[in-house]
């Protein structure tokens, strides 16, 4: 599944709106840094049309509300997710589920959070 | 044998005595038994043989891998509500905690005596069916080196409160508490049908033709006599070849409470009017616990611990391990703020609710197209639900949480000790909540008549022979507790009659 070269360019800036490069003292990486939009891209060739079409329309409705532009892309997100309006909010939620989804399969992430450790058994 | 589109690019006919649609706790039941009866069993089913190291890289790879329409399945109503099942051998069982309940006597009285099904599924014949299970299938409370600190929480909390749980018992041998149920258990310790019964079967003589669709039924006059279909690329969506399987002693579909309705509506059956409705689910929803200590939810028996306290009342309350992939969407925040959550994912504890959910639903749809469920909880159902979040934050202050995140639209995103009253002021509408429908019931099911339902207490569609569903689309309503147990045990029981009826 390809993406426009712009909706690639959309995506990155909304996808680092949501989790932003350096704004976090553990989490380091932003989501464009850490894979997303290639996650982004491979995932929706997995998805049935519908889910397809709907999280191209979620990056197109975010990318409606601001200019191509992390910062802006942010705004837009937060002001979508306190939407009184419930289609607006599920926009949001689509996109955290993909974003969250695609950068916890980045290793430098999950070395953070040490999510490929087994659990300690008790002695 | 399992054979996929790989092996047959032009397609294949093929003829056994019963041949059986879908590979879940259903088909995976009824297979161990009709092949242990000497049965020649051909198993139909749309997904793949799991690949676990496919499935055990990620949570996204598995829900691209096994999971149905790649987990992104939702009902459509009020609200969208994720619908998650599995597709591939071993169909949900191969994604879902190994929860095994057996029916308890007042959720026995309910589902199915009520409706007049005490002849046709007598309890004691399903607890003879549950020993079988047990046995087959190791199931057993969780370990306490397995519990992690998650279940461990909820246990704490439970026992402060004085509240009614227990550990949660598991078809699995020796757990290793990886969390990591939903990806097929990466440690191939769960026992689900596709490493147990489903090869038993195989032994037995049982063929699997898996990533192919079933289409149609091949009828003669009023009686089934195969099933046809096509096999496809899962990973491309593209057509393979063409498949028919000439069944000489009946189709039995066990493909679930979504697909089964599906299927049959390609046939004219008696009781069209029933087939597609009732469409029950257990809603729930979960409660996010912050706490001083490291928590690290994702590990442990994915669902160890379960409080019954309220059961009387259509609410169960479970610990859930899970992963930030899936369970930081909840989190609050945009940008740096959301950051801040993803964080202290491991100091979070997440505990679900479950409701026996009184509202119908619908299902339609057509063979190898993504299934439209129509389906909004009533708001006596919410009410359920939002009585739960208040005992699940409840039971975090109990075990010591700083904070809980309940997720509601409208309430702040933490609350404290003192805030609890809010939750209980929460509006009961389904788009204010995060809902999630597991365990689904009610599209097909049976009654004497055709007036009541579409399947008879001998497990065939009204109006036509040799044709049996055995899946939980024949339960006239939800159970109140995990069905897989019973799923499995009604399936094994309509294979003792259909193994009787065809010697």
């Amino acid at each position: 599944m390809r993406l426009w070269a712009w909706e690639r360019r959309r995506a990155a800036e909304i996808f680092d709106g949501m989790l932003p490069p350096g704004a976090n003292g553990r989490f380091f990486l932003g989501a464009r840094e850490a894979g997303v939009v290639e996650f982004f891209e491979a995932h929706l060739g997995f998805m049935p049309a519908r889910t397809r079409w709907a999280m191209r329309a979620a990056v197109d409705v975010v990318g409606a509300y601001a200019s191509v532009h992390r910062d802006g892309a942010r705004g837009a997100l937060q002001a979508l997710a306190r939407s009184p309006i419930y289609a607006m909010r599920e926009v949001v939620t689509l996109l955290k589920q993909v974003v969250c989804m695609g950068y916890f399969s980045d290793l430098r992430v999950r070395d953070e959070l040490g999510l490929d450790r087994p659990l300690e058994r008790p002695a | 044998m399992i054979a996929t589109w790989r092996d047959f690019p032009d397609g294949t006919d093929d003829e056994c005595d019963i041949a059986v649609i879908g590979t879940g706790a259903a088909g995976g039941a009824i297979g161990k038994v009709l092949t242990d009866a000497g049965l020649d069993v051909v198993f139909v089913e749309e997904g793949p043989p799991i690949d676990h190291l496919r499935a055990g890289r990620s949570v996204a790879e598995a829900s691209r891998h096994i999971f149905r329409d790649g987990g992104t399945q939702v009902s459509m109503g009020r609200s969208f509500i994720p619908v998650l099942q599995g597709r591939c051998v071993g169909g949900s069982t191969a994604i879902n905690s190994a929860i095994c309940w057996r029916i308890p006597d007042d959720a026995y009285d309910r589902a199915f005596a009520r409706f007049g099904l005490a002849d046709a599924l007598p309890l004691a014949d399903l607890h003879r069916q549950y020993d079988v299970i047990e046995r087959d299938l190791d199931v057993h409370a969780v370990s306490e080196a397995a519990l992690g600190r998650n279940n461990a929480l909820m246990r704490a909390g439970a026992e402060k409160l004085g509240w009614t749980g227990q550990v949660t018992r598991r078809n699995e041998t020796d757990c290793e508490g990886s969390g990591r149920c939903i990806q097929s258990c990466t440690g191939g310790r769960k026992r689900s049908v596709d490493v147990t019964y489903i090869p038993h079967a195989i032994e037995h003589g049982a063929r699997v033709y898996a990533t192919c669709r079933a289409e149609g039924f091949v009828t003669a006059r009023k009686r089934v006599t195969g099933v046809h279909g096509h096999f496809w690329d899962p990973d491309t969506g593209k057509a393979g070849g063409a498949m028919t399987v000439r069944a000489r002693r009946g189709v039995v579909v066990a493909a679930s409470a979504v697909q089964t309705p599906i299927l049959l509506g390609t046939l004219p059956i008696d009781g069209h009017a029933h087939l597609g409705e009732h469409f029950r689910a257990h809603p729930g929803t979960g409660v996010a616990g912050v706490y001083d200590e490291t928590v690290r939810p994702w590990l442990g028996a994915t669902q160890g611990f379960e409080v019954t306290h309220f059961r009387d009342h259509g609410i169960k309350l479970e610990a859930l391990c899970i992963g930030p992939e899936l369970g930081s969407v909840r989190l609050a925040g945009i940008g740096a703020s959301f950051m801040e959550g993803l964080a202290e994912f491991d100091h979070l504890a997440v505990w679900v609710v479950a409701a026996r959910a009184e509202a119908e639903g619908r299902v339609r749809g057509r063979p190898g197209h993504a299934a439209a469920i129509s389906y909004t909880p009533s708001a006596g159902d919410l009410r359920k639900v939002r009585s739960g979040m208040r005992s699940l934050a409840e039971l975090h202050f109990a075990a010591g949480a700083r904070w809980v995140q309940p997720g509601i639209h409208g309430l702040p995103a933490r609350l404290g000790r003192d805030d609890l009253g809010r939750i209980d002021d929460a509006p009961l509408d389904a788009r204010a909540y995060s809902l999630v429908a597991t365990h689904l019931f009610g599209t097909a099911r049976m009654a004497p008549d055709s007036t009541a339902g579409v399947v008879g207490t001998d497990f065939q569609v009204h109006g036509l022979r040799g044709l049996f569903v055995v899946d939980s689309s024949l339960f006239p309503t939800n159970l109140g507790v995990n069905p897989q147990h019973t799923i499995m045990a009604v399936a094994m029981l309509a294979g003792e009659r259909i193994a009787q009826a065809s010697a």
